[in-house]
């Protein structure tokens, strides 16, 4: 299996997990922060092995340099929601709603970006969305 | 790395090379081959060799001498700038530095505002920093000077001598 594969399947399978702690009740909001991040980190590590095939990233430190070289408009989010679920997972700090809430903003911002499209007009896939088609520049 | 850092590398690393070449008088092997005698030639040939492949290990070693110390440098100054630029944010009231062995980690203490707010300032300040010092990143805790948890405050006491 190609690594993007595996972390395209990784990235869903934490999103499900997120939703699945929060689908009963609020008593998981620490791991739904958590599972968050997880399920972003695989959407950056997918994007970096089919964009550039970088199929090793070390470590989170590594993981933030490349998302500051090859991904810089999502580094602010990716950065919170790393220190979010950091906070959430280590630190005794609260972590409630707004928390959350702020995790499923960012979540959803980065999934948008790092969603391939293909572009209707000269059906180029696009693996990172930035509202028009790389090749042909056409608006999606 | 700067410009005029990569400078003062690429400088520093020429004066240490002719430093070390003339110290060793690599040149001196040369005159051998004027008015040498032939027999002993290939001898000093030989030597010559071993001479160049010592210099040059002792060259890398000390080339990665030379770049460890420019690592802490940058890493000590990177530090500084980041606290600098935390303690601008108009929320944050302290913030203190603490060298673990993973490297050097901030407690940033806020007294008012959001904290999600706070954090995105942080993060904001982050990423300045990478814009200046690539590579050097920084763990860091957020934490609140009216919530803390009392062992922690005491812990904190502890470390910084507050």
């Amino acid at each position: 299996m190609p690594v993007f594969a595996w972390h395209d399947r990784k990235k869903q399978h934490d999103f499900d997990t997120s939703q699945f702690l929060g689908s009963s009740s609020n008593t998981f909001v620490d791991w739904e922060v958590v599972t968050l991040f997880y399920s972003v980190l695989h959407y950056v590590d997918s994007y970096l092995s089919k964009a550039f095939k970088i199929d090793v990233v070390f470590d989170h430190s590594d993981r933030k340099q490349l998302v500051h070289f090859f991904l810089p408009i999502l580094e602010k989010d990716y950065r919170l929601l790393y220190h979010l679920g950091t906070d959430a997972r280590y630190e005794q700090v609260p972590m409630g709603q707004n928390e959350l809430s702020k995790a499923k903003t960012v979540h959803a911002g980065i999934k948008n970006q790092l969603t391939p499209v293909t572009c209707i007009n000269c059906g180029y896939t696009n693996l990172l969305n930035r509202g028009k088609c790389e090749k042909c520049g056409n608006i999606f | 790395m700067s410009a005029d850092e990569d400078r003062l590398r690429a400088r520093l690393l020429e004066e240490l090379l002719d430093e070390l070449l003339r110290s060793r008088d690599i040149r001196k092997p040369r005159v051998f081959f004027v008015e040498g005698i032939p027999e002993r030639k290939e001898e000093r040939t030989f030597d010559v060799n071993e001479q160049v492949l010592r210099l040059s290990s002792e060259l890398e070693s000390l080339r990665s001498q030379f770049n460890r110390y420019m690592k802490i440098e940058t890493r000590e100054e990177s530090a500084s700038h980041f606290k600098q630029l935390v303690s601008k944010i108009s929320e944050i009231s302290e913030v203190y530095t603490q060298n673990t062995t993973d490297g050097i980690v901030f407690w940033i203490f806020y007294d008012k505002g959001d904290r999600i707010e706070v954090l995105e300032k942080i993060v904001d300040a982050e990423c300045e920093l990478e814009r200046i010092f690539k590579g050097l990143n920084f763990e860091y805790k957020v934490l609140s000077q009216d919530s803390i948890n009392p062992r922690i405050m005491s812990q904190v006491e502890l470390l910084f001598k507050r």
